[in-house]
């Protein structure tokens, strides 16, 4: 699939980076774990978006793909891509909030990624396919059973 | 909790909070340049396996560019961080762009992550390199931060170890044109006596005239001019200049390299290079202009190997993209050199400002 079209201003670039900079970081952070991960990848994504040369149809979502497919790197070259590991996961302090977010953290990847994409990013499910370059159907199985596990796990 | 939209509005309760929580500052630094260069910032790769030895050691003279360390990669108990996190802020030593910042901090990541457990986060904050992660050793900070400039130069004499001159009279070769080799001197074919094919390789000694001439300080090793370098025995005492060079200038650099490989052979510790194609074509031009003759392989201002170029040959034959660099290396200086020349050179310098451990 090809989804460059012309060349990314350098301007362009930096509104992006002003933009999405912190939305990116807190998304990074549902999928990879600690904040510092995810400033690591954010930088990364940047720099590769500058690095292309040329400019992604859709720079925001390209942005996103990007950020979502170097956190499942990191955690792959962990060995850890089906569950977060618990030493770097992130507690706020409120036992039911931490109680879920271990859940959460405890799904594979995907499922974990669908799940910050639907309900933490409000994204449509055709949305989040294009983001996990993968298909609609598989999204919809993985909230299901996504879901589903937590239901079991938080009951 | 048994009905999916409890279940749904909890699930975003909790990612929320999380995501939510506090953010750095970015600092004042895009992690990009506007209106700069758009390059990959480092080159990855290993090497498995060289074919033959095609660089054959001079013998005249080795030494390491980096600190001491001990023999295992993970350093001395005494240098380890006995720790949990570590968090280490360097600083650069010039002015920094942007993108060299962003540059170097994935150099530094790539050559932690090549060191460590894959664990290690490098960011980019105020103009600062933050680096964290879990007890990573002094020993491996330090390899992290090395520069690893890799320039190869033809080496035009050996010459003696500093002797400072009496004071007021001292010169050094930090700005001045260094004077010539004597014709004894000169690490020529006729002089090292490979005027045949497979000659014994005679000792040249080195040129008294350069022992009141202090060596080349690393921030002056300009890859135009022509440098007079150490070149300290790895077994040396420390601070001792074993032996010293005078090279000519860099005929190719490090960019040439596509992959570095730290290996265990004949019972010593070696370095495979692979060269990226259009590499191999330089090193091969460098190669047979000094064929038979003695190529300096300079990392930040110290020789680490000194080889003649294929003495058992009659003739240059390509080296078709691979060679092997050989010193008394132990294991964990030739697995540091391989970190450090595979992920390319680090620019600018960067110094520890603070090391805590949490």
């Amino acid at each position: 699939m090809r989804i460059m079209a012309g060349s990314m201003a350098d301007s362009d670039l930096a509104d992006l980076y002003r933009r999405q900079r912190e939305p990116m970081i807190r998304f990074a952070r549902l999928l990879a774990g600690s904040g510092g991960v995810a400033e690591e990848i954010v930088q990364e994504a940047f720099l590769k978006l500058h690095q292309l040369g040329e400019r992604p149809r859709n720079p925001d979502g390209y942005l996103r793909t990007v950020v979502a497919n170097l956190a499942r790197s990191h955690l792959r070259r962990l060995g850890v891509e089906r569950r977060m590991p618990a030493g770097r996961r992130i507690t706020v302090g409120d036992p039911e909030i931490d109680e879920t977010w271990a859940a959460v953290c405890r799904l594979p990847f995907r499922q974990r990624a669908v799940l910050a994409l639907r309900f933490y990013e409000d994204l449509p499910e055709a949305d989040i396919a294009r983001i996990l370059d993968c298909r609609l159907g598989t999204v919809k199985s993985s909230l299901h059973r996504g879901l589903s596990k937590l239901r079991e796990e938080l009951s | 909790m048994t009905d999916v939209d409890t279940i749904e509005e909890r699930v975003r309760r909790a990612l929320k909070a999380v995501a939510d929580q506090p953010i750095d500052p970015p600092g004042s630094d895009l992690p990009f340049p506007v209106g700069g260069p758009r390059s990959r910032p480092h080159r990855r790769g290993m090497l498995v396996g060289v074919a033959a030895t095609v660089v054959v050691l001079a013998g005249l003279g080795l030494a390491l560019a980096l600190g001491p360390r001990s023999s295992t990669t993970g350093g001395s108990p005494a240098s380890s961080l006995n720790s949990q996190t570590v968090q280490a802020t360097f600083v650069p030593t010039a002015p920094t762009t942007a993108m060299e910042l962003s540059h170097a901090a994935a150099t530094v990541r790539a050559r932690l992550r090549a060191l460590g457990d894959g664990r290690e986060t490098v960011t980019v904050s105020g103009g600062h390199l933050q680096v964290r992660g879990p007890a990573i050793p002094r020993s491996d900070l330090q390899v992290a931060v090395t520069r690893g400039t890799l320039l190869f130069r033809p080496a035009e004499c050996a010459a003696t170890s500093y002797s400072p001159p009496p004071a007021g009279s001292s010169s050094s070769s930090t700005g001045t044109t260094l004077p010539p080799c004597g014709a004894q001197y000169q690490l020529t074919p006729i002089n090292l006596g490979q005027t045949v094919a497979g000659g014994t390789v005679k000792p040249v000694v080195p040129d008294p005239a350069f022992t009141s001439i202090a060596s080349t300080p690393p921030s002056h090793d300009d890859p135009v001019r022509t440098v007079l370098l150490p070149a300290q025995s790895v077994s040396g005492s420390s601070g001792t200049e074993a032996a010293r060079y005078v090279l000519g200038p860099a005929q190719l650099d490090g960019s040439s390299i596509a992959g570095v490989e730290a290996r265990h052979e004949a019972s010593q510790w070696i370095i495979d290079i692979t060269l990226t194609p259009a590499g191999s074509v330089r090193w091969d031009a460098v190669a047979e202009q000094n064929f038979h003759m003695i190529v300096g392989i300079d990392v930040d201002g110290q020789v680490i190997s000194a080889p003649m170029i294929e003495p058992s040959n009659t003739a240059f034959v390509s080296f078709g993209g691979r060679f092997q660099i050989s010193g008394n290396f132990t294991a964990a200086q030739a697995k540091d050199l391989a970190v450090i020349l595979g992920h390319g050179p680090l620019a600018p310098a960067f110094e520890l400002q603070s090391l805590q451990r949490t």
